[in-house]
């Protein structure tokens, strides 16, 4: 059973993607379009899973559940969370907005030159095995076993250095967070200078710990 | 009030104020308890014992918790279980209110001396007396109840100890007019008593006795 | 095939017959088929949600020494149907200054999240809400779909313009970031050893005899105390409900929700403890697999798969009425000082553990 020229399988494929692809598409003007940013953050949760979602719908389960639980689940929410921490932290709203017009365009202008071509390579290269042995429908199982077997035999070294900068990354936010020990608070009253400077003479009031010494 | 009675400070001995004032504590999931005087190292026994220790103080509470779950319960579904059983509130309740007849002369002990209502912080007492010297007496008497707060200080300042609270509790009325006492009412509740019933510090002890006395399971 | 496949097929062949009898295209069909699965999650989520409030105060009560609900029906058992309905009367209330659209989307988005985690809970053999929806990487969906639900306590926290339920956001998202990390390496010990991330192959391997299933398993042991503590913390029950700390933040996130978005954020609570639940009767407890051998009861995967999902919820609910409350900075410690190092050294015991297979 056909309707023009696709069956419903097809029909629901189609429609799936549209919506899927669309979601993304309007979901990432309202990152760019939102006034404040933390509703630009919750726009870019939806447009990570609407891209998800296009992972689900190829097919690519793994992917879908990395994008799905790294980006949506933990960098969306990093980001979120930071933000609630500055907006509350100076007492106004961020705004959202760039006042770098040059280097936004030149920054989005690279980086079109380089998704283009390499869109345009992946393209033309399917097209042409898919002209010689048919569409690549790839395998749905065992995918998960797959992508693990090549990220510890054929990709071994960009997968251990990844963990590597990871590290290097934590790394660098610990120092960043740490409070400066060598730095001294000057003490506050004379009191505290005095324990500063011995506390063997701190005493304890008197009438606490007499019990302790009466027989 | 006794030495180790809970109102007063917890004893902390004096060598661990110092040992504290020198910074000798370190977080209780690095150590063992807080309060054992000297420094305690962080070594890996110290920590694995803690985690351990904890876990078997969790162990612990869940067998208590457990036990309980099975235990009777306690709550009195008042009037619904048992409506016959003779309710009666802890001792010092404050309840209902009554005029004190004196059994000699049949009349009430009330002179119609208005401290009671001068003392009242909420004025719910209205007063109005009759006759002179010994014929002194109360020809209206009316608490509001919807007014009282049940502070006793009537009944403490009653010179001629006329006056009382009684444990009676059911109480309520659907109007706010009900809930004026007259007279006739005092009196009436007041039949039952001889003296004012006791001050709020002597039913406090009772109280005490009687939450130790009586194991509720 | 169980009994529950048989009559779900019986079900289909009965919806495709009224198809061609309605002439209704066969893509509605299908539609109208997962309509009814989305329709019947949403009625499970609901009647757990209701019974499983009921039970947590008959358990508090009981923990205490009080009888609980009693009034509503024969030992209370309408209690919770009746506050249901008494919610769905209630006025919707917006405050004034809070953003009404992260104010709306809070809540829909946390059910959204507890409601997608139920796709890939295997019922039965081989049933799934979807038959498609048995994932190969079923436990990794669960999970990544688990981590979205915090992006709704934050979005109504904050978008409730009030400094409690801005904590309380706060608060639950550091916390459930933090926990996600050591309830995975947790159930990542039961993918190794079962060597699949599918749920229904994981209760596959355990489903030959009562012994097979992984609580068995001294070397998991640690995993399950890690996935207990960790899970307790992911659905945000006391001794880990910091964001919603009733004697610190009013009620945390939800603090200015009142009438069905309330009861949103409670089913999707209650729904999460459920499916948390299903995944641990999943993960340790053999899933649908009988203790006592196959029999030819109706829908018994299900009803063995549910009574083991209980009895995690109960005991979640005797640990929530046991322990205190944990401080925010203790409860940061524990997973980060303690768990999921602890997490490490479970993966390694079990990896060690393999290495001789």
């Amino acid at each position: 059973m056909t309707w023009l020229g696709l069956t419903p399988a097809q029909w629901v494929e189609y429609a799936a993607f549209l919506a899927a692809a669309g979601a993304s598409l309007i979901t990432a003007l309202g990152v760019l379009l939102a006034p404040r940013v933390l509703h630009a953050a919750i726009w870019l949760l939806f447009c990570l899973l609407s891209i998800a979602a296009l992972y689900a719908l190829l097919g690519a389960h793994v992917v879908f559940a990395i994008q799905v639980l790294v980006y949506a689940g933990a960098i969306a929410v990093m980001i979120v969370f930071a933000v609630l921490l500055l907006e509350r932290g100076t007492g106004r709203g961020i705004l959202a907005g760039s006042q770098h017009l040059f280097a936004g365009l030149v920054s989005a202008g690279a980086l079109t030159a380089v998704l283009v071509p390499a869109l345009a390579y992946t393209l033309w290269k399917h097209a042409r095995a898919a002209a010689v042995s048919g569409p690549d429908t790839g395998p749905i199982s065992g995918q998960a076993a797959a992508i693990g077997r090549l990220f510890l035999t054929r990709h071994l070294l960009a997968f251990e250095l990844i963990s590597v900068a990871l590290l290097v990354a934590m790394i660098g936010a610990l120092v960043l967070a740490r409070p400066d020990r060598r730095r001294q608070e000057p003490p506050e009253t004379a009191d505290e200078a005095e324990g500063q400077a011995d506390v063997s003479q701190w005493h304890p009031p008197l009438n606490v710990g007499a019990e302790e010494d009466a027989p | 009030m006794g030495k180790n009675s809970p109102t007063q400070p917890r004893f902390i001995p004096r060598r661990v104020i110092e040992a504290r004032a020198r910074g000798e504590y370190l977080p209780s999931l690095s150590t063992g308890t807080p309060d054992v005087p000297g420094r305690q190292e962080v070594t890996a026994f110290t920590f694995l014992w803690a985690i351990v220790e904890g876990a078997w103080t969790v162990v612990v509470g869940h067998w208590v918790t457990f036990k309980n779950f099975w235990r009777r319960k306690v709550t009195e579904q008042y009037p619904y279980r048992n409506p016959e059983r003779n309710w009666k509130p802890r001792p010092g309740y404050r309840g209902d209110f009554a005029l004190i007849t004196d059994r000699r002369t049949g009349r009430l002990r009330c002179t119609a001396c208005m401290q009671c209502a001068n003392i009242c912080p909420a004025g719910c007492i209205w007063i109005v007396g009759e006759g002179r010297g010994k014929d002194r007496h109360p020809v209206k008497f009316s608490i509001d109840a919807g007014l009282c707060m049940y502070c006793w200080l009537c009944v403490e300042t009653c010179p001629f100890r006329a006056l009382t609270m009684t444990p009676d509790y059911e109480t309520a009325a659907a109007r706010p007019e009900d809930l004026i006492r007259d007279i006739e009412y005092l009196r009436t509740r007041g039949l039952e008593y001889h003296e004012p019933l006791m001050p709020i510090e002597e039913s406090a002890q009772d109280t005490r006795q009687h939450a130790t006395g009586g194991d509720p399971s | 095939m169980s009994d529950l496949a048989q009559w779900l097929q019986l079900l289909r062949r009965y919806a495709d017959a009224m198809a061609g009898r309605w002439h209704i295209p066969l893509l509605a069909n299908d539609f109208l088929a997962w309509l009814g699965a989305g329709i019947f999650l949403l009625a499970l989520i609901t009647i757990v949600s209701l019974v499983a409030i009921y039970l947590e105060r008959k358990v508090s009560g009981y923990i205490q020494s009080r009888l609980g609900p009693v009034r509503a029906g024969p030992i209370g058992i309408f209690q919770t149907i009746l506050d249901a309905l008494k919610l769905l009367q209630k006025e919707d209330i917006v405050p004034a200054a809070a953003d009404w659209r992260l104010h709306l989307l809070g809540p829909v988005i946390f059910m959204t999240a507890t409601l997608m985690m139920f796709a890939v809970i295997p019922w039965d053999r081989g049933i799934n809400v979807a038959r498609w929806l048995d994932l190969e990487i079923g436990l990794l969906y669960l999970v990544a779909v688990s981590g979205i639900g915090v992006i709704g306590i934050v979005a109504g926290g904050w978008g409730s313009n009030n400094k409690w339920s801005l904590l309380g956001a706060l608060r639950g998202a550091a916390q459930l970031i933090s926990y996600e990390i050591p309830f995975l390496l947790a159930a990542l010990c039961v993918v190794l050893l079962a060597g699949t991330l599918s749920l229904s192959d994981i209760v596959e391997r355990q489903q030959a005899f009562v012994t097979e299933w992984y609580i068995w398993r001294p070397i998991l042991w640690l995993a399950v105390a890690i996935f207990l503590i960790a899970g307790v913390a992911e659905v945000n029950r006391v001794p880990f409900d910091i964001p919603e700390a009733e004697s610190e933040l009013v009620a945390g996130f939800h603090t200015e929700y009142t009438g069905m978005k309330f009861a949103l954020y409670f089913l999707g609570e209650y729904g999460h403890l459920y499916v948390l639940g299903l995944l641990f009767s999943v993960l340790f407890l053999g899933g649908w697999a009988s203790p006592l051998g196959g029999s030819n009861l109706p829908f018994e995967g299900f009803i063995w798969l549910n009574l083991k999902a209980w009895a995690f919820v109960l005991a979640a609910m005797w640990i929530r009425w046991t322990l205190p409350r944990l401080r925010v900075d203790q409860l940061m410690e524990l997973a980060w000082k303690l768990l999921i190092p602890a997490g490490f050294v479970a993966l390694l015991v079990v990896s060690v553990a393999l290495i001789g297979t």
